[in-house]
């Protein structure tokens, strides 16, 4: 399974940071925008629309719906997965309890995982699974649904590796092993400050996306979830 | 037979020759067996050291980087179920599917084999394990990876 790097979002970015002139505080916003025009008291004024995720509709590990409305005006840490997946999912769990465990009972801070081998894993064996991790309650929910519009949403949180069934991968499928940050306006943020990881190879890789399968990343990934919510004070 | 060859050639010559012959003879027998006991160490080290590499690849995602499990999900490494190791070399290679059960908890998520992995690399993985988990301070050999899986197959026959 790849963990790939994403030179088209860092050279974005870096385009970003260099055309917005952004506080560098604040965690860049990820994706495609659009300058939108506007006539405000007679003056035209410029205003940005970002990238944000769509209307969806899931269902979680207790057979209830899930929609943008679950999470709005909430931030929140989304991810993709599987519950029979031999590979980095366990390993993306055990980090993404770490998360969890920081920031439960948080009213703010919700966590969606979304099940990309729907079929099989239905809510009961969701369920099973949140059981297991010891998960309760609504803040991790875990969600299915249908399978394309499982796919299709993955994109517009702008993983590098759209899952996919490929018999050659362990397990059935390949994935992403990123965890989105996504603010309380439903748009992609991710770190200003590239951190580094160093894979079983020994190589050296510098991310700005949180990768789910180590330290560094999830740890980025805490430290920006309070630094995101410091811009709602 | 070799204090006899000294003694006769040495008796020929001069007690002193015979008594420095003896000692030549017993540092060389004292070498040869320490080496042999470090090699059998060394042995095992590398085993150690492979063994540690094959763990974190194909077993740590689930039963973490410290054999600590996951939770509810998946099992910590328990010395109780490294006992029995022609065992756990099929289960490796093979798989298993019944419940396990580690202090009072059961856990039934199915273990997948890895059937790439060559017979030296379980052994490798057996001692690994068995030396850090479980009670066991020797190297477990390839044979018996074998032999282990060779009994498993006439079983499935």
């Amino acid at each position: 399974m790849n963990i790939k790097l994403w030179p088209k979002y860092v050279a974005l970015v870096l385009c970003l940071a260099a055309c917005g002139g952004n506080d560098n505080e604040r965690l860049p916003i990820w994706g495609e925008r659009e300058p939108i025009t506007k006539i405000v008291n007679g003056k035209e004024t410029t205003d940005t629309l970002y990238h944000t995720i769509p209307a969806f509709k899931f269902v979680n590990q207790y057979g209830d719906t899930v929609t943008q409305e679950t999470v709005k005006g909430k931030i929140y840490v989304a991810d993709f997965f599987f519950t029979t997946c031999p590979t980095i999912c366990p390993v993306m769990k055990r980090q993404m309890l770490k998360v969890y465990q920081k920031f439960k009972g948080d009213p703010d801070i919700v966590f969606l995982s979304h099940s990309i081998d729907p079929a099989h894993d239905t809510p009961a064996v969701l369920k099973k699974y949140a059981d297991e991790l010891g998960v309760t309650g609504n803040q991790w929910q875990f969600l299915t649904g249908n399978r394309t519009q499982i796919y299709d949403i993955s994109k517009s949180y702008l993983v590098a590796q759209t899952p996919a069934e490929d018999s050659t991968a362990e397990g059935g499928f390949v994935h992403d092993g990123t965890f989105i940050l996504i603010d309380k306006q439903g748009r992609v943020r991710a770190t200003n400050q590239p951190y580094t990881v160093i894979d079983k190879e020994g190589i050296k890789q510098q991310l700005l996306r949180y990768d789910g399968t180590t330290d560094e990343g999830v740890n980025k990934l805490m430290e920006d979830i309070e630094k995101l919510r410091k811009e709602y004070y | 037979m070799h204090s006899t060859f000294c003694t006769a050639r040495a008796a020929l010559l001069n007690p002193t020759f015979s008594k420095l012959c003896t000692l030549t003879f017993t540092l060389f027998t004292l070498y040869f067996l320490v080496g042999c006991q470090d090699r059998q160490a060394v042995k095992r080290d590398q085993y150690l050291a492979e063994g540690f590499g094959h763990y974190q690849t194909y077993c740590a995602n689930c039963h973490g980087k410290d054999g600590q499990g996951l939770v509810g999900l998946y099992p910590r490494i328990d010395a109780n179920y490294l006992k029995d190791k022609n065992k756990l070399a099929v289960w490796i290679k093979f798989g298993q599917n019944q419940p396990v059960t580690v202090e009072g908890k059961t856990y039934t998520r199915p273990m997948p084999g890895n059937a790439a992995l060559k017979e030296l690399e379980i052994a490798e993985l057996i001692t690994y394990v068995t030396n850090t988990w479980g009670n066991e301070t020797t190297l477990w050999p390839t044979d018996s990876v074998a032999a282990a899986l060779e009994a498993h197959r006439r079983l499935q026959q």
